[in-house]
């Protein structure tokens, strides 16, 4: 893997990679700067590894494994690592699972042994799990059931996938959440939780040699999981755009379309993460300056292309002035978006979504916490720790005719759904 | 560090990191929605808004090109006491980015069209964020914090001001972004100061610093304030007293003490309201600090009909933590936890560059980011005590809900007398 000269010193991506015996890999990219370091646990579960009628189980699992181990006890982690002046959180993801710390660097002793210790034994109670249950209904109710975007983006994700997984929300149905038992929890932790199943990624202040060392004692004993089943089935081609008219309260009109798109391994998407940000970045994108700024149909408009393991959806979502037809502004979008596939943008166009790309990956490559992460999500999401590093290439390499080409693969009428609302 | 003083009195700290890819600045001006006429509320942030919408001389496209074609972006917040602005940049653009941002605040144009196209947006967000629930009790919380005061204007304002406003507003408003107690805070690889430096001079310097803002009256006795959201499923919740300004000497003691009831995922509140009892996704509690005054909040949120419980479990939390102190083994914790957040939080040079400017504005004092860790170590627990008893409220505060009215109204009467809000009177 060459060394890409403009990731260089602290940004370079290039971690020391490790196996051990029991299959659990490890990434270390040590840099003695700043004197913290970032310790995250990739698990390679999310949402779409869950069945029917069990929907929601992989994020509510996410809270669980905050309730105690075998050598600490309930309440015990963030207790510990707060003590020791870390944080921590987590987040569940349709294809992964992610834990993460921020510690002082003194304290990477305790975040081994936190780590390690409910990696090896999880405590999981009846109690801890209704308790758990009740947290995730109410941050359900915060984001999805009094939300008009969470509401919108539920109903977006069950229309644009009626096979596979990706059809039911990360945060699962607010029944199945009450239909999880302990005993799903126990099985769950046992095929998901292994460390076969599990990649850690430490960036920051440490010693690379003792550190392997210390990972090697808390983790070597552990024993791989059971083979993780058979996964999602794939989605049938979409062959008409889907609609719907959501009837839920709201103050203004809203919409958000979506359109099948593609796997984050694919070699088109990077263009799509430019076309994103040529669509909606900055008040001189091109949906931002002609919908909000020279038309006045949007007050916001923003889009995402989020990285998947499979065919994910390129997003569009606007929120509009009162009065404001959503029908008028979907034309409007598709115009423009039509426009990008029939078309070939100017070179600085092009330029200047590269140049936003680049300074936005510096950004989150200057903390140990984003790098862990960009690492992370490279082996995970684009297939290997080495794509980490050639970002900012894969980037500098896309040409016009390359935009224009994932542009018409993608926005096709036929392969979009839209929901809105007008109250 | 370095600190340089301007001819027309702009302060500038300087942050070297020559290993840094990018760097970061922050220009600060101690005028935010605070000084706003009163009648002319929002007046503060859509003069900060409108100034990339064009100069004497460039469009508001070609503000755009400038600020893009470098991959950078120009940010604005505006609050109580301040306006900002920042931008960072890879070290070749900055210069040019820096002279725009000069240009910006000594030639703005202010276009009427602009103008105009920006208030009406505003107030259409504004309706727009009715639906967020979250948005509008912070905003109560404010107006239920400070009544009568400036402090309790949203610097948003309200919709039948705004409409009000125009060019002759905004350009009075810019004519106070002058160089005498603003700072502008460079962190990265900085190169070429002098031209870095240079957009700035034409910068006025203004009068001395305006007079300070009145102190807020403190608040008396309990009421409850319900915004009516009659679709919600769930209630935010907010509990919320008066508070004091930054520069308060119980402040480190103040703030091991809240920690200890209301920061990080193994407070009080946490384990009651949360672990033990699974009210609430969140919960977290804050001295927040301002200019003249300052305030106390809790903040979480619940299913409707487990609102009373809630603040029940908070009061009694906060009650037992002011009568019987934080255990030693909990201040020892918060106060590694609060020192280890400040390290995580100083890992780059724009984090830095973020805490300089913070103290700047609270006139903290330029050692502040050493002294704050040793204070977090030092403050005894007595006075931590004597913190939490002068400014953990028992009975004077306001319980702020935004959610279905007919439902909260006789739970919530047991706090105090309940002032019910339409929701559209929020904005």
């Amino acid at each position: 893997m060459s060394r890409l000269p403009s990731l260089r010193g602290a940004a370079a991506l290039k971690p020391i990679e490790h196996q051990l015996p029991n299959g659990l890999r490890i990434r270390l990219l040590p840099d003695r700067g700043a004197k913290v370091l970032a310790y995250q646990t990739f698990f390679r579960v999310g949402s779409r590894n869950e069945q029917i009628g069990r929907t929601g189980i992989a994020h509510l699992f996410e809270h669980m494994m905050f309730n105690g181990a075998t050598r600490y006890g309930p309440k015990e982690f963030d207790r510990q690592l707060e003590a020791h002046g870390g944080s921590s959180n987590a987040y569940t993801s349709y294809d992964l699972t992610v834990y993460h710390e921020e510690v002082p660097s003194e304290a990477l002793d305790l975040a081994i042994d936190l780590e390690s210790d409910r990696m090896a034994g999880l405590r999981l109670s009846a109690e801890a799990l209704q308790s758990e249950r009740e947290v995730v209904k109410e941050e359900r109710r915060l984001r999805v059931e009094d939300s008009v975007f969470g509401r919108l983006d539920e109903e977006l994700g069950a229309l644009v996938y009626q096979a596979h997984p990706y059809h039911w929300p990360v945060i699962g149905w607010m029944g199945d959440l009450e239909r999880v038992t302990l005993e799903d929890c126990q099985e769950f932790f046992r095929r998901y939780y292994a460390p076969d199943n599990a990649t850690l990624y430490l960036a920051g202040d440490f010693d690379p040699e003792q550190t392997l060392d210390k990972l090697t004692r808390a983790y070597g004993d552990l024993a791989p999981g059971l083979a993780p089943p058979r996964e999602a089935s794939d989605e049938p081609e979409q062959r008409g755009q889907r609609r719907t008219h959501l009837r839920i309260p709201a103050q203004t009109p809203a919409l958000l379309l979506g359109f099948r798109g593609l796997p984050a391994r694919d070699p088109r998407s990077p263009a799509l993460d430019l076309l994103s940000t040529l669509l909606t970045t900055g008040d001189g994108s091109i949906l931002v300056r002609k919908l909000i700024h020279e038309r006045g149909l949007c007050t916001e408009v923003s889009s995402d292309h989020s990285w998947r393991l499979e065919p994910g959806v390129f997003l569009v979502a606007a929120e509009l002035p009162p009065g404001t037809s959503p029908k008028r502004v979907e034309r409007a979008i598709l115009d423009e978006l039509e426009t990008l596939a029939t078309q070939l943008v100017s070179p600085p166009a092009l330029a200047r979504c590269k140049a936003q790309l680049r300074v936005g990956l510096l950004r989150e490559l200057q903390t140990a916490s984003g790098r862990a992460h960009a690492l992370g999500n490279a082996e995970h999401l684009l297939g290997t720790i080495g794509e980490a590093q050639l970002q900012l290439e894969r980037l500098a390499a896309v040409t016009r005719q390359g935009l224009r080409a994932a542009a018409e693969a993608v926005f096709k009428i036929e392969r979009s759904t839209l929901v809105w609302v007008d109250p | 560090m370095g600190r340089l003083s301007l001819p027309n009195g702009l302060t500038v700290y300087v942050l070297q990191r020559e290993n840094s890819q990018l760097i970061s600045a922050r220009l600060l001006f101690p005028r935010g929605s605070a000084s706003c006429p009163p009648g002319q509320s929002g007046l503060a942030e859509l003069t900060a808004q409108l100034l990339r919408r064009g100069t004497e001389s460039t469009s508001a496209e070609a503000i755009d090109a400038l600020l893009e074609d470098a991959g950078s972006d120009l940010g604005v917040w505006v609050n109580d006491d301040t306006t900002r602005f920042s931008l960072t940049c890879e070290p070749r653009s900055a210069a040019k980015l820096l002279a725009l941002l000069g240009d910006l605040l000594s030639h703005p144009a202010f276009p009427k069209r602009e103008v105009a196209k920006l208030r009406e947006r505003t107030c259409d967000q504004l309706k727009g964020a009715l639906d967020d629930a979250d948005w509008v009790a912070n905003r109560a919380t404010y107006q239920a914090a400070f009544p009568g005061h400036p402090y309790g204007v949203p610097s948003e304002g309200w919709s039948r001001e705004l409409e009000a406003l125009g060019r002759k507003e905004v350009r009075t408003f810019a004519e106070g972004y002058i160089a005498r107690g603003a700072c502008l805070v460079l962190a990265g690889r900085v190169q070429d100061l002098e031209a870095l430096v240079r957009p700035f001079l034409g910068l006025r310097a203004g009068a001395a610093r305006p007079a300070r803002l009145a102190a807020p009256a403190a608040l008396q006795g309990r009421q409850v304030v319900i915004v009516d959201k009659p679709d919600a499923t769930q209630t935010q919740v907010r509990l919320v007293a008066s508070g004091f300004r930054k520069d308060s000497p119980d402040l480190i003691a103040a703030l091991l003490g809240n920690a200890v009831l209301g920061e990080g995922f193994s407070s009080r509140l946490v384990n009651e309201v949360r672990v033990n009892r699974g009210l609430t996704y969140g919960i977290s509690s804050r001295f927040g600090s301002l200019a003249a005054g300052g305030l106390f909040v809790v903040r979480s949120s619940t299913r409707t009909e487990k609102v009373a419980e809630l603040v029940e479990v908070v009061l009694e939390q906060m009650q037992r933590l002011r009568t019987d102190g934080p255990e030693e083994q909990e201040l020892s914790r918060v106060r590694t936890y609060l020192g280890g957040s400040f390290r995580l939080g100083s890992e780059t040079a724009d984090q830095v560059g973020a805490q300089v400017a913070e103290a700047f504005r609270h006139g903290l004092g330029e050692d502040w980011l050493v002294r704050y860790p040793r204070l977090l170590e030092e403050t005894p627990r007595e006075a931590v005590l004597a913190a939490l008893e002068a400014h953990l409220p028992s009975d004077r505060f306001r319980v702020v809900a935004v959610g279905p009215a007919k439902e909260l109204e006789q739970q919530l009467a047991r706090f105090g007398a309940v002032q019910i809000v339409p929701l559209t009177e929020i904005v």
